[in-house]
Protein backbone atom coordinates (compact mmCIF):
# COMPACT_ATOMS: atom_id res chain seq x y z
CA UNK A 1 0.00 0.00 0.00
CA UNK A 2 1.41 3.32 -1.01
CA UNK A 3 2.13 5.64 1.86
CA UNK A 4 2.70 2.84 4.29
CA UNK A 5 6.35 2.14 4.50
CA UNK A 6 8.76 1.30 7.22
CA UNK A 7 12.46 1.16 6.68
CA UNK A 8 14.95 -0.87 8.62
CA UNK A 9 18.13 0.66 9.99
CA UNK A 10 21.16 -1.01 11.62
CA UNK A 11 20.20 -3.99 13.90
CA UNK A 12 17.03 -4.16 11.74
CA UNK A 13 15.34 -1.41 13.77
CA UNK A 14 11.99 -0.25 12.45
CA UNK A 15 11.95 3.39 11.44
CA UNK A 16 8.51 4.87 10.99
CA UNK A 17 8.34 7.67 8.41
CA UNK A 18 6.21 10.81 8.66
CA UNK A 19 4.23 9.49 5.73
CA UNK A 20 3.46 6.24 7.52
CA UNK A 21 2.31 7.94 10.71
CA UNK A 22 0.19 10.27 8.59
CA UNK A 23 -1.40 7.25 6.90
CA UNK A 24 -1.98 5.39 10.17
CA UNK A 25 -3.69 8.57 11.41
CA UNK A 26 -6.06 8.36 8.44
CA UNK A 27 -6.80 4.68 9.09
CA UNK A 28 -7.31 5.22 12.83
CA UNK A 29 -9.21 8.49 12.30
CA UNK A 30 -6.93 10.40 14.63
CA UNK A 31 -5.50 13.88 14.25
CA UNK A 32 -2.15 14.07 16.00
CA UNK A 33 -0.26 17.14 17.14
CA UNK A 34 3.39 17.40 15.96
CA UNK A 35 4.58 16.24 19.40
CA UNK A 36 2.15 13.30 19.39
CA UNK A 37 3.40 12.32 15.93
CA UNK A 38 7.01 12.22 17.04
CA UNK A 39 6.11 10.18 20.11
CA UNK A 40 3.93 7.83 18.02
CA UNK A 41 6.78 7.24 15.54
CA UNK A 42 9.13 6.29 18.36
CA UNK A 43 6.60 4.13 20.23
CA UNK A 44 5.40 2.28 17.16
CA UNK A 45 8.95 1.64 15.99
CA UNK A 46 9.87 0.18 19.36
CA UNK A 47 6.76 -1.99 19.49
CA UNK A 48 7.39 -3.33 15.99
CA UNK A 49 11.04 -4.08 16.91
CA UNK A 50 9.69 -6.09 19.80
CA UNK A 51 6.94 -7.79 17.78
CA UNK A 52 9.50 -8.74 15.11
CA UNK A 53 10.78 -11.48 17.43
CA UNK A 54 7.77 -13.50 16.28
CA UNK A 55 9.75 -13.99 13.07
CA UNK A 56 12.08 -16.33 14.98
CA UNK A 57 9.17 -18.78 15.10
CA UNK A 58 8.62 -21.12 12.19
CA UNK A 59 4.87 -21.03 11.60
CA UNK A 60 4.90 -22.72 8.20
CA UNK A 61 1.77 -24.80 7.82
CA UNK A 62 0.18 -23.45 11.03
CA UNK A 63 -3.32 -22.15 10.42
CA UNK A 64 -4.12 -18.74 11.96
CA UNK A 65 -6.34 -19.28 15.00
CA UNK A 66 -8.95 -16.59 15.50
CA UNK A 67 -11.12 -18.48 17.98
CA UNK A 68 -10.03 -21.07 20.49
CA UNK A 69 -13.24 -23.07 20.33
CA UNK A 70 -14.89 -24.42 17.21
CA UNK A 71 -17.82 -22.01 17.54
CA UNK A 72 -18.74 -20.97 14.01
CA UNK A 73 -21.71 -19.04 12.75
CA UNK A 74 -24.38 -18.89 15.41
CA UNK A 75 -27.80 -18.39 13.94
CA UNK A 76 -31.12 -17.40 15.45
CA UNK A 77 -34.48 -16.37 14.11
CA UNK A 78 -34.54 -12.74 13.09
CA UNK A 79 -37.15 -11.65 15.58
CA UNK A 80 -37.14 -8.26 17.29
CA UNK A 81 -37.12 -8.83 21.05
CA UNK A 82 -36.04 -5.47 22.42
CA UNK A 83 -38.55 -2.66 22.46
CA UNK A 84 -38.31 0.74 20.85
CA UNK A 85 -35.99 2.75 23.07
CA UNK A 86 -35.35 5.58 20.66
CA UNK A 87 -35.94 8.39 23.11
CA UNK A 88 -33.48 7.11 25.70
CA UNK A 89 -30.90 6.21 23.08
CA UNK A 90 -31.07 9.66 21.54
CA UNK A 91 -30.45 11.19 24.96
CA UNK A 92 -26.87 9.96 24.58
CA UNK A 93 -26.40 11.64 21.20
CA UNK A 94 -24.24 14.77 21.17
CA UNK A 95 -26.82 16.27 18.80
CA UNK A 96 -30.22 14.98 17.76
CA UNK A 97 -33.08 16.37 15.72
CA UNK A 98 -36.58 15.06 14.95
CA UNK A 99 -35.90 11.64 16.44
CA UNK A 100 -32.62 11.19 14.54
CA UNK A 101 -28.92 11.62 15.12
CA UNK A 102 -27.65 14.89 13.77
CA UNK A 103 -24.34 15.13 11.92
CA UNK A 104 -22.67 17.80 9.81
CA UNK A 105 -23.84 18.00 6.21
CA UNK A 106 -22.24 15.18 4.24
CA UNK A 107 -23.76 15.51 0.76
CA UNK A 108 -23.99 18.78 -1.10
CA UNK B 1 -22.80 -6.61 64.75
CA UNK B 2 -20.89 -3.37 64.41
CA UNK B 3 -20.39 -1.77 61.00
CA UNK B 4 -16.73 -2.67 61.26
CA UNK B 5 -17.48 -6.33 61.97
CA UNK B 6 -19.92 -6.50 59.08
CA UNK B 7 -17.29 -5.18 56.67
CA UNK B 8 -14.87 -7.93 57.65
CA UNK B 9 -17.27 -10.66 56.50
CA UNK B 10 -16.84 -12.39 53.17
CA UNK B 11 -19.72 -12.14 50.69
CA UNK B 12 -20.98 -15.65 51.52
CA UNK B 13 -20.72 -15.03 55.28
CA UNK B 14 -22.66 -11.78 54.94
CA UNK B 15 -25.37 -13.42 52.84
CA UNK B 16 -25.69 -16.13 55.48
CA UNK B 17 -26.13 -13.55 58.23
CA UNK B 18 -28.66 -11.69 56.10
CA UNK B 19 -30.58 -14.93 55.60
CA UNK B 20 -30.60 -15.53 59.36
CA UNK B 21 -31.77 -11.92 59.93
CA UNK B 22 -28.64 -11.15 61.94
CA UNK B 23 -27.72 -8.37 59.53
CA UNK B 24 -30.11 -6.31 57.41
CA UNK B 25 -29.49 -5.71 53.72
CA UNK B 26 -29.71 -1.95 54.25
CA UNK B 27 -27.38 -2.22 57.23
CA UNK B 28 -24.80 -4.00 55.07
CA UNK B 29 -25.14 -1.35 52.35
CA UNK B 30 -24.74 1.41 54.93
CA UNK B 31 -21.67 -0.25 56.46
CA UNK B 32 -20.10 -0.29 53.01
CA UNK B 33 -21.09 3.29 52.22
CA UNK B 34 -19.60 4.40 55.55
CA UNK B 35 -16.29 2.85 54.56
CA UNK B 36 -16.46 4.43 51.11
CA UNK B 37 -16.92 7.84 52.76
CA UNK B 38 -13.92 7.17 54.99
CA UNK B 39 -11.39 5.99 52.43
CA UNK B 40 -12.56 7.05 48.98
CA UNK B 41 -10.81 10.43 48.93
CA UNK B 42 -7.54 8.53 49.40
CA UNK B 43 -8.12 5.31 47.45
CA UNK B 44 -10.48 6.46 44.67
CA UNK B 45 -11.80 3.04 43.65
CA UNK B 46 -15.04 4.39 42.24
CA UNK B 47 -15.81 6.66 39.29
CA UNK B 48 -19.56 6.58 39.95
CA UNK B 49 -21.24 5.93 43.26
CA UNK B 50 -25.02 5.44 43.47
CA UNK B 51 -25.82 5.84 47.16
CA UNK B 52 -29.54 6.47 46.84
CA UNK B 53 -29.87 3.64 44.33
CA UNK B 54 -27.99 1.25 46.61
CA UNK B 55 -30.29 1.96 49.55
CA UNK B 56 -33.36 1.63 47.32
CA UNK B 57 -32.15 -1.73 45.97
CA UNK B 58 -31.35 -2.84 49.53
CA UNK B 59 -34.92 -2.21 50.67
CA UNK B 60 -36.35 -4.07 47.67
CA UNK B 61 -34.04 -7.04 48.13
CA UNK B 62 -34.73 -7.23 51.86
CA UNK B 63 -38.42 -7.50 51.05
CA UNK B 64 -37.82 -10.28 48.54
CA UNK B 65 -35.69 -12.17 51.02
CA UNK B 66 -38.35 -11.76 53.71
CA UNK B 67 -41.05 -13.04 51.39
CA UNK B 68 -38.92 -16.01 50.39
CA UNK B 69 -38.80 -14.89 46.74
CA UNK B 70 -34.99 -14.55 46.88
CA UNK B 71 -32.91 -17.40 48.18
CA UNK B 72 -29.56 -17.12 46.39
CA UNK B 73 -26.27 -17.55 48.30
CA UNK B 74 -25.32 -13.92 47.53
CA UNK B 75 -28.66 -12.20 48.15
CA UNK B 76 -28.33 -8.78 49.74
CA UNK B 77 -24.57 -8.42 49.32
CA UNK B 78 -23.22 -5.09 47.97
CA UNK B 79 -21.13 -5.32 44.79
CA UNK B 80 -19.01 -2.92 42.73
CA UNK B 81 -18.93 -3.17 38.93
CA UNK B 82 -16.09 -2.25 36.61
CA UNK B 83 -17.00 0.76 34.54
CA UNK B 84 -16.81 -1.04 31.19
CA UNK B 85 -19.94 -3.06 32.02
CA UNK B 86 -23.13 -1.34 30.92
CA UNK B 87 -25.60 -0.49 33.66
CA UNK B 88 -29.01 0.80 32.62
CA UNK B 89 -29.51 4.38 33.78
CA UNK B 90 -26.07 4.57 35.40
CA UNK B 91 -23.02 6.25 33.84
CA UNK B 92 -20.70 3.82 32.05
CA UNK B 93 -17.55 5.66 31.06
CA UNK B 94 -14.77 3.09 30.59
CA UNK B 95 -12.80 5.77 32.46
CA UNK B 96 -12.59 7.66 29.17
CA UNK B 97 -13.44 11.24 28.30
CA UNK B 98 -15.04 9.98 25.09
CA UNK B 99 -17.72 8.13 27.11
CA UNK B 100 -17.75 10.63 29.98
CA UNK B 101 -21.51 11.22 29.74
CA UNK B 102 -22.72 7.85 28.45
CA UNK B 103 -25.79 6.39 30.17
CA UNK B 104 -26.62 2.92 28.77
CA UNK B 105 -30.19 1.94 27.98
CA UNK B 106 -29.54 -1.68 28.98
CA UNK B 107 -27.60 -3.70 31.53
CA UNK B 108 -24.79 -6.16 30.83
CA UNK B 109 -25.88 -9.81 31.12
CA UNK B 110 -23.34 -10.56 33.87
CA UNK B 111 -24.65 -7.67 35.97
CA UNK B 112 -28.26 -8.72 35.30
CA UNK B 113 -27.39 -12.20 36.52
CA UNK B 114 -26.06 -10.71 39.74
CA UNK B 115 -29.13 -8.53 40.17
CA UNK B 116 -31.33 -11.60 39.76
CA UNK B 117 -29.24 -13.19 42.53
CA UNK B 118 -30.02 -10.23 44.79
CA UNK B 119 -26.87 -8.12 44.49
CA UNK B 120 -26.93 -4.50 45.60
CA UNK B 121 -25.00 -2.53 42.95
CA UNK B 122 -23.11 0.29 44.69
CA UNK B 123 -21.49 1.89 41.69
CA UNK B 124 -18.85 1.67 39.00
CA UNK B 125 -15.14 1.23 39.54
CA UNK B 126 -12.17 3.01 38.04
CA UNK B 127 -10.05 1.30 35.38
CA UNK B 128 -7.42 1.95 32.78
CA UNK B 129 -9.10 3.76 29.89
CA UNK B 130 -10.97 1.11 27.85
CA UNK B 131 -9.09 -1.51 29.94
CA UNK B 132 -5.83 -0.58 28.21
CA UNK B 133 -3.12 -0.51 30.84
CA UNK B 134 -1.69 -2.36 33.82
CA UNK B 135 -1.83 0.33 36.52
CA UNK B 136 -5.23 2.13 36.33
CA UNK B 137 -3.17 5.28 35.69
CA UNK B 138 -4.50 5.70 32.14
CA UNK B 139 -7.97 6.48 33.55
CA UNK B 140 -9.22 9.90 32.45
CA UNK B 141 -10.67 10.37 35.95
CA UNK B 142 -7.60 10.12 38.14
CA UNK B 143 -5.53 7.32 39.63
CA UNK B 144 -6.67 4.68 42.10
CA UNK B 145 -4.28 4.08 44.99
CA UNK B 146 -3.27 0.69 46.33
CA UNK B 147 -5.00 0.26 49.72
CA UNK B 148 -1.88 -1.46 51.13
CA UNK B 149 0.40 1.43 50.29
CA UNK B 150 -1.10 4.51 48.78
CA UNK B 151 2.06 5.51 46.93
CA UNK B 152 1.69 2.40 44.79
CA UNK B 153 -0.68 1.53 41.96
CA UNK B 154 -3.44 -1.07 42.43
CA UNK B 155 -2.53 -2.69 39.13
CA UNK B 156 -4.87 -2.76 36.18
CA UNK B 157 -6.92 -2.60 34.29
CA UNK B 158 -9.51 -3.67 36.90
CA UNK B 159 -7.62 -1.64 39.54
CA UNK B 160 -10.72 0.06 40.94
CA UNK B 161 -12.56 -3.25 41.44
CA UNK B 162 -9.60 -4.87 43.19
CA UNK B 163 -8.82 -1.82 45.36
CA UNK B 164 -12.49 -1.59 46.35
CA UNK B 165 -12.50 -5.21 47.55
CA UNK B 166 -9.18 -4.78 49.38
CA UNK B 167 -10.32 -1.53 51.07
CA UNK B 168 -13.67 -3.08 52.12
CA UNK B 169 -15.54 -0.63 49.89
CA UNK B 170 -17.62 -3.57 48.63
CA UNK B 171 -17.83 -7.29 49.39
CA UNK B 172 -16.93 -8.39 45.89
CA UNK B 173 -16.65 -6.87 42.45
CA UNK B 174 -16.77 -7.65 38.75
CA UNK B 175 -13.74 -7.09 36.58
CA UNK B 176 -12.77 -7.94 33.01
CA UNK B 177 -9.62 -9.69 31.87
CA UNK B 178 -8.18 -9.32 28.36
CA UNK B 179 -4.51 -9.94 29.15
CA UNK B 180 -4.44 -10.20 32.93
CA UNK B 181 -6.70 -7.33 33.95
CA UNK B 182 -8.42 -9.27 36.73
CA UNK B 183 -5.49 -11.39 37.90
CA UNK B 184 -2.69 -8.80 38.03
CA UNK B 185 -4.57 -6.15 40.07
CA UNK B 186 -5.90 -8.96 42.30
CA UNK B 187 -2.29 -9.93 42.98
CA UNK B 188 -1.25 -6.32 43.63
CA UNK B 189 -4.20 -5.66 45.97
CA UNK B 190 -4.05 -8.97 47.87
CA UNK B 191 -7.48 -10.19 46.74
CA UNK B 192 -8.71 -13.24 44.84
CA UNK B 193 -9.69 -12.90 41.18
CA UNK B 194 -10.68 -15.36 38.50
CA UNK B 195 -10.70 -15.18 34.72
CA UNK B 196 -13.08 -17.89 33.45
CA UNK B 197 -12.75 -20.00 30.30
CA UNK B 198 -13.55 -17.83 27.28
CA UNK B 199 -17.30 -17.96 26.61
CA UNK B 200 -18.36 -18.86 30.16
CA UNK B 201 -19.66 -15.41 31.08
CA UNK B 202 -21.67 -13.50 28.48
CA UNK B 203 -19.89 -10.44 27.11
CA UNK B 204 -23.20 -8.80 26.22
CA UNK B 205 -22.96 -5.27 27.58
CA UNK B 206 -19.21 -5.37 28.12
CA UNK B 207 -17.62 -2.54 26.15
CA UNK B 208 -15.30 -4.51 23.86
CA UNK B 209 -11.53 -4.10 23.86
CA UNK B 210 -10.10 -7.33 22.38
CA UNK B 211 -13.24 -9.36 21.74
CA UNK B 212 -11.54 -12.73 21.23
CA UNK B 213 -9.71 -12.32 24.56
CA UNK B 214 -12.12 -10.38 26.83
CA UNK B 215 -13.80 -12.26 29.64
CA UNK B 216 -15.69 -11.00 32.70
CA UNK B 217 -14.89 -12.50 36.09
CA UNK B 218 -15.16 -12.11 39.86
CA UNK B 219 -12.86 -10.24 42.25
CA UNK B 220 -13.45 -11.36 45.82
CA UNK B 221 -12.08 -11.71 49.34
CA UNK B 222 -11.50 -15.45 49.11
CA UNK B 223 -11.77 -18.54 46.94
CA UNK B 224 -15.26 -19.57 48.08
CA UNK B 225 -16.66 -16.13 47.24
CA UNK B 226 -14.96 -16.30 43.84
CA UNK B 227 -16.59 -19.65 43.10
CA UNK B 228 -20.02 -18.45 44.23
CA UNK B 229 -19.87 -15.27 42.16
CA UNK B 230 -18.66 -17.17 39.11
CA UNK B 231 -21.58 -19.54 39.51
CA UNK B 232 -23.97 -16.59 39.60
CA UNK B 233 -22.62 -14.80 36.52
CA UNK B 234 -22.00 -17.81 34.24
CA UNK B 235 -24.76 -18.31 31.70
CA UNK B 236 -25.35 -19.21 28.10
CA UNK B 237 -26.52 -16.10 26.30
CA UNK B 238 -27.71 -16.04 22.72
CA UNK B 239 -26.95 -12.31 22.64
CA UNK B 240 -23.22 -13.17 22.71
CA UNK B 241 -22.37 -15.39 19.75
CA UNK B 242 -19.21 -16.63 21.50
CA UNK B 243 -21.14 -17.68 24.60
CA UNK B 244 -20.84 -21.38 25.47
CA UNK B 245 -23.56 -23.62 26.83
CA UNK B 246 -21.64 -25.31 29.62
CA UNK B 247 -23.02 -28.44 31.20
CA UNK B 248 -21.53 -27.98 34.66
CA UNK B 249 -21.24 -24.60 36.31
CA UNK B 250 -21.58 -25.87 39.85
CA UNK B 251 -18.22 -24.35 40.77
CA UNK B 252 -18.72 -24.25 44.54
CA UNK B 253 -18.85 -28.07 44.63
CA UNK B 254 -15.09 -28.08 43.94
CA UNK B 255 -14.27 -26.56 47.34
CA UNK B 256 -13.39 -29.77 49.15
CA UNK B 257 -9.79 -29.00 50.10
CA UNK B 258 -8.49 -32.24 48.61
CA UNK B 259 -5.46 -32.09 46.32
CA UNK B 260 -4.10 -35.59 46.94
CA UNK B 261 -2.59 -36.89 43.72
CA UNK B 262 -3.32 -33.68 41.81
CA UNK B 263 -0.57 -33.04 39.27
CA UNK B 264 0.72 -29.48 39.35
CA UNK B 265 3.29 -28.18 36.87
CA UNK B 266 5.45 -25.08 37.30
CA UNK B 267 6.76 -23.73 33.97
CA UNK B 268 10.52 -23.16 34.36
CA UNK B 269 10.19 -20.13 32.08
CA UNK B 270 7.89 -18.55 34.69
CA UNK B 271 10.70 -18.58 37.25
CA UNK B 272 13.43 -17.14 35.07
CA UNK B 273 14.98 -13.76 34.45
CA UNK B 274 12.93 -10.74 35.45
CA UNK B 275 11.14 -12.44 38.33
CA UNK B 276 11.55 -10.65 41.63
CA UNK B 277 13.24 -12.83 44.25
CA UNK B 278 10.63 -12.29 46.97
CA UNK B 279 7.82 -13.14 44.54
CA UNK B 280 9.69 -16.26 43.49
CA UNK B 281 10.13 -17.44 47.08
CA UNK B 282 6.48 -16.85 48.00
CA UNK B 283 5.20 -18.67 44.92
CA UNK B 284 7.50 -21.63 45.45
CA UNK B 285 6.47 -21.64 49.12
CA UNK B 286 2.84 -21.98 48.01
CA UNK B 287 3.84 -24.88 45.74
CA UNK B 288 5.48 -26.54 48.76
CA UNK B 289 2.29 -26.16 50.76
CA UNK B 290 0.29 -27.87 48.01
CA UNK B 291 2.91 -30.58 47.84
CA UNK B 292 2.66 -31.15 51.58
CA UNK B 293 -1.09 -31.63 51.09
CA UNK B 294 -0.47 -34.48 48.70
CA UNK B 295 -0.21 -32.78 45.31
CA UNK B 296 2.52 -33.90 42.92
CA UNK B 297 4.46 -30.78 42.00
CA UNK B 298 7.16 -30.60 39.34
CA UNK B 299 8.82 -28.11 37.02
CA UNK B 300 8.48 -28.41 33.25
CA UNK B 301 9.20 -26.49 30.04
CA UNK B 302 6.08 -24.80 28.71
CA UNK B 303 7.93 -23.20 25.76
CA UNK B 304 6.97 -20.15 23.66
CA UNK B 305 6.52 -18.02 26.80
CA UNK B 306 8.47 -15.08 25.33
CA UNK B 307 6.22 -14.97 22.25
CA UNK B 308 2.96 -14.50 24.13
CA UNK B 309 3.36 -10.74 24.72
CA UNK B 310 4.18 -9.75 21.12
CA UNK B 311 1.37 -11.98 19.78
CA UNK B 312 -1.02 -10.60 22.38
CA UNK B 313 -0.34 -6.93 21.60
CA UNK B 314 -0.79 -7.48 17.87
CA UNK B 315 -4.12 -9.29 18.32
CA UNK B 316 -5.49 -7.11 21.13
CA UNK B 317 -4.56 -3.85 19.37
CA UNK B 318 -5.95 -5.07 16.03
CA UNK B 319 -9.28 -5.91 17.65
CA UNK B 320 -9.23 -2.67 19.63
CA UNK B 321 -8.73 -0.57 16.51
CA UNK B 322 -11.81 -2.17 15.02
CA UNK B 323 -13.91 -2.14 18.22
CA UNK B 324 -13.11 1.48 19.03
CA UNK B 325 -14.07 2.67 15.56
CA UNK B 326 -17.61 3.10 16.92
CA UNK B 327 -16.55 6.07 19.02
CA UNK B 328 -17.04 8.79 16.44
CA UNK B 329 -19.05 11.48 18.21
CA UNK B 330 -22.35 10.57 16.49
CA UNK B 331 -24.49 8.24 18.59
CA UNK B 332 -23.05 8.75 22.07
CA UNK B 333 -20.17 10.21 23.95
CA UNK B 334 -17.97 13.18 23.31
CA UNK B 335 -18.14 15.37 20.19
CA UNK B 336 -15.54 18.02 19.50
CA UNK B 337 -16.78 21.59 19.77
CA UNK B 338 -15.10 22.88 16.63
CA UNK B 339 -14.85 21.07 13.32
CA UNK B 340 -15.41 21.47 9.62
CA UNK B 341 -17.35 18.68 8.00
CA UNK B 342 -18.05 15.11 9.00
CA UNK B 343 -14.56 13.64 8.72
CA UNK B 344 -12.94 16.32 10.78
CA UNK B 345 -15.67 15.86 13.36
CA UNK B 346 -14.76 12.18 13.65
CA UNK B 347 -11.06 12.88 13.83
CA UNK B 348 -11.23 15.71 16.33
CA UNK B 349 -13.78 13.97 18.55
CA UNK B 350 -11.59 10.88 18.73
CA UNK B 351 -8.33 12.79 19.14
CA UNK B 352 -9.72 14.92 21.95
CA UNK B 353 -11.71 12.07 23.52
CA UNK B 354 -9.10 9.28 23.68
CA UNK B 355 -6.05 9.32 25.95
CA UNK B 356 -2.46 8.55 24.85
CA UNK B 357 -2.47 4.79 25.61
CA UNK B 358 -5.71 4.22 23.70
CA UNK B 359 -4.38 6.18 20.71
CA UNK B 360 -1.13 4.21 20.82
CA UNK B 361 -2.96 0.87 20.68
CA UNK B 362 -5.52 1.95 18.08
CA UNK B 363 -2.70 3.15 15.82
CA UNK B 364 -0.68 -0.02 16.24
CA UNK B 365 -3.83 -2.02 15.57
CA UNK B 366 -4.65 -0.04 12.42
CA UNK B 367 -1.10 -0.57 11.23
CA UNK B 368 -0.94 -4.35 11.73
CA UNK B 369 -4.28 -4.75 9.95
CA UNK B 370 -3.32 -2.53 7.01
CA UNK B 371 -2.83 -3.93 3.56
CA UNK B 372 0.78 -5.03 3.17
CA UNK B 373 1.29 -5.74 6.87
CA UNK B 374 -1.76 -7.89 7.65
CA UNK B 375 0.02 -11.16 6.82
CA UNK B 376 3.35 -10.24 8.38
CA UNK B 377 1.91 -9.07 11.68
CA UNK B 378 -1.73 -10.00 12.23
CA UNK B 379 -1.78 -13.47 10.69
CA UNK B 380 1.66 -14.20 12.12
CA UNK B 381 0.28 -13.41 15.59
CA UNK B 382 -2.74 -15.68 15.01
CA UNK B 383 -0.44 -18.51 13.94
CA UNK B 384 1.64 -17.94 17.08
CA UNK B 385 -1.56 -18.07 19.11
CA UNK B 386 -2.29 -21.52 17.63
CA UNK B 387 1.17 -22.71 18.70
CA UNK B 388 0.73 -21.30 22.20
CA UNK B 389 -2.61 -23.11 22.51
CA UNK B 390 -0.87 -26.33 21.40
CA UNK B 391 1.83 -25.86 24.06
CA UNK B 392 -0.85 -25.58 26.75
CA UNK B 393 -2.77 -28.57 25.35
CA UNK B 394 0.38 -30.59 25.64
CA UNK B 395 1.07 -29.42 29.20
CA UNK B 396 -2.46 -30.32 30.28
CA UNK B 397 -2.00 -33.86 29.02
CA UNK B 398 0.32 -34.22 32.01
CA UNK B 399 -0.84 -31.65 34.55
CA UNK B 400 -4.17 -30.80 36.17
CA UNK B 401 -3.08 -27.30 37.07
CA UNK B 402 -0.23 -24.98 36.08
CA UNK B 403 1.18 -22.91 38.93
CA UNK B 404 3.28 -19.75 38.79
CA UNK B 405 3.48 -16.10 39.75
CA UNK B 406 0.72 -13.74 38.57
CA UNK B 407 3.15 -10.89 37.95
CA UNK B 408 6.96 -10.62 38.01
CA UNK B 409 6.94 -7.96 40.75
CA UNK B 410 4.65 -6.47 43.37
CA UNK B 411 2.81 -3.19 42.67
CA UNK B 412 5.04 -0.43 41.26
CA UNK B 413 4.98 3.11 42.61
CA UNK B 414 2.52 5.54 41.10
CA UNK B 415 4.02 7.52 38.21
CA UNK B 416 6.77 5.05 37.34
CA UNK B 417 5.15 2.96 34.59
CA UNK B 418 3.63 5.01 31.78
CA UNK B 419 6.80 6.65 30.44
CA UNK B 420 8.04 3.32 29.06
CA UNK B 421 5.04 1.44 27.58
CA UNK B 422 7.05 -1.55 26.37
CA UNK B 423 8.45 -2.13 29.85
CA UNK B 424 4.93 -1.95 31.26
CA UNK B 425 3.72 -4.51 28.70
CA UNK B 426 6.46 -6.93 29.80
CA UNK B 427 4.78 -7.09 33.22
CA UNK B 428 2.00 -9.11 31.53
CA UNK B 429 4.36 -11.99 30.76
CA UNK B 430 2.66 -14.60 32.96
CA UNK B 431 -0.93 -13.59 32.26
CA UNK B 432 -1.45 -12.91 28.53
CA UNK B 433 -0.90 -16.45 27.22
CA UNK B 434 -3.95 -17.59 29.21
CA UNK B 435 -6.18 -15.20 27.25
CA UNK B 436 -4.69 -16.24 23.91
CA UNK B 437 -5.50 -19.87 24.74
CA UNK B 438 -8.93 -19.08 26.26
CA UNK B 439 -8.01 -20.79 29.54
CA UNK B 440 -9.37 -20.20 33.05
CA UNK B 441 -6.91 -18.86 35.63
CA UNK B 442 -7.00 -17.23 39.01
CA UNK B 443 -4.80 -15.18 41.27
CA UNK B 444 -4.83 -15.46 45.04
CA UNK B 445 -2.62 -13.97 47.76
CA UNK B 446 0.44 -16.02 48.75
CA UNK B 447 2.53 -13.60 50.78
CA UNK B 448 3.84 -10.08 51.22
CA UNK B 449 7.11 -8.48 50.20
CA UNK B 450 9.35 -6.47 52.55
CA UNK B 451 7.54 -3.28 51.58
CA UNK B 452 4.27 -4.78 52.80
CA UNK B 453 2.81 -5.26 49.32
CA UNK B 454 0.85 -8.42 48.46
CA UNK B 455 2.20 -11.17 46.20
CA UNK B 456 -0.12 -13.16 43.91
CA UNK B 457 -0.09 -16.86 43.11
CA UNK B 458 -1.50 -17.80 39.71
CA UNK B 459 -3.22 -21.11 39.02
CA UNK B 460 -4.05 -21.94 35.41
CA UNK B 461 -6.42 -24.70 34.29
CA UNK B 462 -7.28 -26.33 31.01
CA UNK B 463 -10.40 -25.09 29.22
CA UNK B 464 -13.55 -25.78 31.30
CA UNK B 465 -11.45 -26.88 34.30
CA UNK B 466 -12.28 -23.99 36.64
CA UNK B 467 -13.12 -26.59 39.27
CA UNK B 468 -9.57 -27.91 39.35
CA UNK B 469 -8.03 -24.49 39.91
CA UNK B 470 -10.66 -23.65 42.52
CA UNK B 471 -9.98 -26.96 44.23
CA UNK B 472 -6.23 -26.28 44.37
CA UNK B 473 -6.76 -22.64 45.36
CA UNK B 474 -9.15 -23.57 48.15
CA UNK B 475 -6.82 -26.24 49.54
CA UNK B 476 -3.94 -23.77 49.51
CA UNK B 477 -6.02 -21.02 51.11
CA UNK B 478 -7.11 -23.29 53.96
CA UNK B 479 -3.48 -24.12 54.70
CA UNK B 480 -1.84 -20.79 53.91
CA UNK B 481 0.79 -19.87 56.44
Amino acid sequence: MEGLEISKQGNSKNVISDKTIEYVGILAKLELSPEEKERAKKDMGEMLDYIDQLNELDTTGVAPMSHVFPVHNVFREDVVENGDDRENMLKNAPEAKDGSYQVPKTVE
Amino acid sequence: MSMKEIRKLTALQLAEKIKKKEVGVEEAAKATLEQIHQVETEVHSYVTLDEAGALRQAAEIQEKINSGELDSPLAGVPVAVKDNLCTKGMLTTCSSKILGNFVPTYTAEAVLNLQKAGAVVLGKTNMDEFAMGSTTETSAFGVTRNPWNRNHVPGGSSGGSCAAVAAQECFYALGSDTGGSIRQPSAFCGVTGLKPTYGTVSRYGLVAYGSSLDQIGPVAKDVADCAAVLEAISSYDKKDSTSLNRADINFTSALNGDVKGMKIGIPRDYLGEGLNQEVRESVLGAAKTLESLGAIVEEFDLSLVEYAIPAYYVIACAEASSNLARFDGVKYGYRSKEYEGLHQMYKKSRSEGFGPEVKRRVMLGSFVLSSGYYDAYYLKALRTKALIKQAFDQAFETYDVILGPTAPTTAPEIGKSLSDPLKMYLGDIYTVAVNLAGLPAMSLPCGMDKKGLPIGLQLIGDCFQEKKILQAAYAYEQNRR
